[in-house]
C-alpha cells in the first residue's frame, strides 16, 4: 500500500476514518469498538460533573488506547458559549484541538454557521486547532479556512441520521475548493456511504452512531474501517469516468455472418419455427 | 483537615448545591474533599476558568460559585 498519511496541524494520521464515542451500550463497547475501528482521533463531550453520581473516567482508557482526543463544543449554542467549552475542554483535556459545533435548534441539530465563524475566528486568535462542524456550505467553508480552522467538517446528513451523502453537490465544491482537509460528519450511515465519501475525494470521515447503533459494534467498526480504507485507495487510483452512453468494453463486431450461423441448423434451427416465437 | 471553630468556615456553591470549607481551602484540597480526580476535570471559578497548575495555589473565596466540568461520550 502507497504510504498515504492524512496530516491535520501538526499531527499525522494514518486512519482516515474519525469515530465518536456517544451513544455506546457501554464504555467496554465503546473501546473495543473504537480499537477496532483502527481510529486515531475520537470526539468527545464536556458536561458539569453530577456531584451526587460523579463521573465515569473514559478518558484515561481512550488515553491508554493512544488515540487522539477530540473535544466537542457541543451543547454551545452561540460563539461565546463555545469559546468557554473550549477552554474547559482545554484544561480537561490537555488538548488545543477542538471540533467546534454550535447548534441551538434542537430538532434538526443544523449548525449556526454566523456563530460558528465568529467562534472559529476566537478560537484561531486563541491558539485553538479548530475543526467546524458547519452546513455543507462551500463559501463558509472557504472563510473558515481564511481565519486560520486547521480542517472542516461539512455534514453529510443531520447529525445521528444515519440517512446517507445527502449534500454532494456541495461536498463536492468544498472539496475541490479547500486547501485544508475536509472531514465529512453526521448523517454517513453505512460503510458503503462511508467509501463513497472517501471516493468523492474527502480527506477523513466522522462515523459515531452508525457504529454505536448497531446490533454488533465492534463489528461494524471493523466494516467502517475497510470501507473508508477502500474509498481511499479508489479515489487514490483513479475513479474511471462517468458517461451518459454506453461505451463497450467488447468489440461489437465479432465476425459472424449468415453462413457462419446456418452451419448447423440442428442447433438453432427451432428458433426459425414460428411456434416456437409464438407465432 | 482539622477546623479549629466554626468562625473559619466559609460557604461555597458548588455546581448548584452549598458547601462548607476551612477557610483557606485551595482549589486542589476542595477536589479532594469532594473526592473527584482533578486529572479530567475543568474547573471555573466565579465565571473564571481556572488553569489546573493554579488549583494549588488559589484558595476557594468565600462564597464563590465553582463550577466542575468532566468529560463524556460524545461525537
Amino acid at each position: 500500500m502507497m504510504q498515504d498519511k492524512l496530516v491535520i496541524a501538526d499531527h499525522s494520521f494514518d486512519s482516515r476514518l474519525f469515530t465518536g464515542t456517544g451513544k455506546f451500550n457501554s464504555a467496554k463497547t465503546m473501546l473495543d469498538s473504537i480499537k477496532a475501528s483502527g481510529s486515531q482521533l475520537v470526539t468527545m463531550a464536556v458536561k458539569r460533573i453530577d456531584l451526587q453520581t460523579g463521573s465515569d473516567d473514559i478518558l484515561q482508557p481512550l488515553v491508554d488506547a493512544n488515540v487522539k482526543l477530540l473535544p466537542n463544543t457541543s451543547g454551545a449554542r452561540d460563539a461565546k458559549e463555545a469559546v468557554f467549552v473550549a477552554q474547559l475542554a482545554r484544561e480537561m483535556m490537555q488538548t488545543n484541538w477542538v471540533k467546534l459545533e454550535i447548534h441551538p435548534d434542537p430538532k434538526y441539530l443544523m449548525p449556526d454557521p454566523v456563530e460558528t465563524l465568529l467562534a472559529a475566528k476566537m478560537l484561531c486568535e486563541q491558539g485553538f486547532v479548530v475543526l467546524p462542524y458547519v452546513h455543507a456550505d462551500p463559501v463558509l467553508c472557504r472563510r473558515l479556512e481564511e481565519v486560520g480552522c486547521a480542517a472542516v467538517m461539512p455534514l453529510a446528513g443531520p447529525i445521528g441520521s444515519n440517512s446517507g451523502i445527502q449534500t454532494t453537490a456541495f461536498l463536492e465544491m468544498i472539496i475541490e475548493q479547500a486547501n485544508v482537509p475536509v472531514v465529512i460528519d453526521a448523517g454517513i450511515g453505512r460503510p458503503s456511504q462511508a467509501a463513497l465519501a472517501m471516493e468523492m475525494g474527502a480527506d477523513a470521515v466522522l462515523v459515531n452512531t452508525a457504529i454505536a447503533s448497531s446490533a454488533l459494534p465492534v463489528e461494524m467498526a471493523r466494516c467502517f474501517a475497510t470501507a473508508t480504507d477502500c474509498g481511499r485507495q479508489a479515489y487514490l487510483a483513479g475513479l474511471g469516468q462517468v458517461t451518459k452512453q454506453a461505451q463497450h468494453t467488447s468489440p461489437l463486431d465479432i465476425g459472424l455472418s449468415q453462413s457462419v450461423i446456418n452451419q448447423d441448423s440442428s442447433l438453432t434451427g427451432f428458433l426459425d419455427d414460428p411456434a416456437f416465437r409464438g407465432r | 483537615m482539622s477546623v479549629s471553630n466554626e468562625s473559619a468556615l466559609i460557604a461555597l456553591h458548588v455546581n448548584d448545591s452549598r458547601h462548607q470549607v476551612p477557610q483557606g481551602t485551595t482549589l486542589s484540597e476542595l477536589l479532594a474533599i469532594l473526592a473527584i480526580d482533578s486529572d479530567s476535570v475543568a474547573l471555573v471559578s466565579n465565571g473564571q476558568v481556572i488553569p489546573k497548575s493554579q488549583w494549588q495555589n488559589i484558595a476557594c473565596e468565600p462564597n464563590a460559585h465553582i463550577e466542575l466540568f468532566g468529560a463524556v461520550a460524545g461525537g
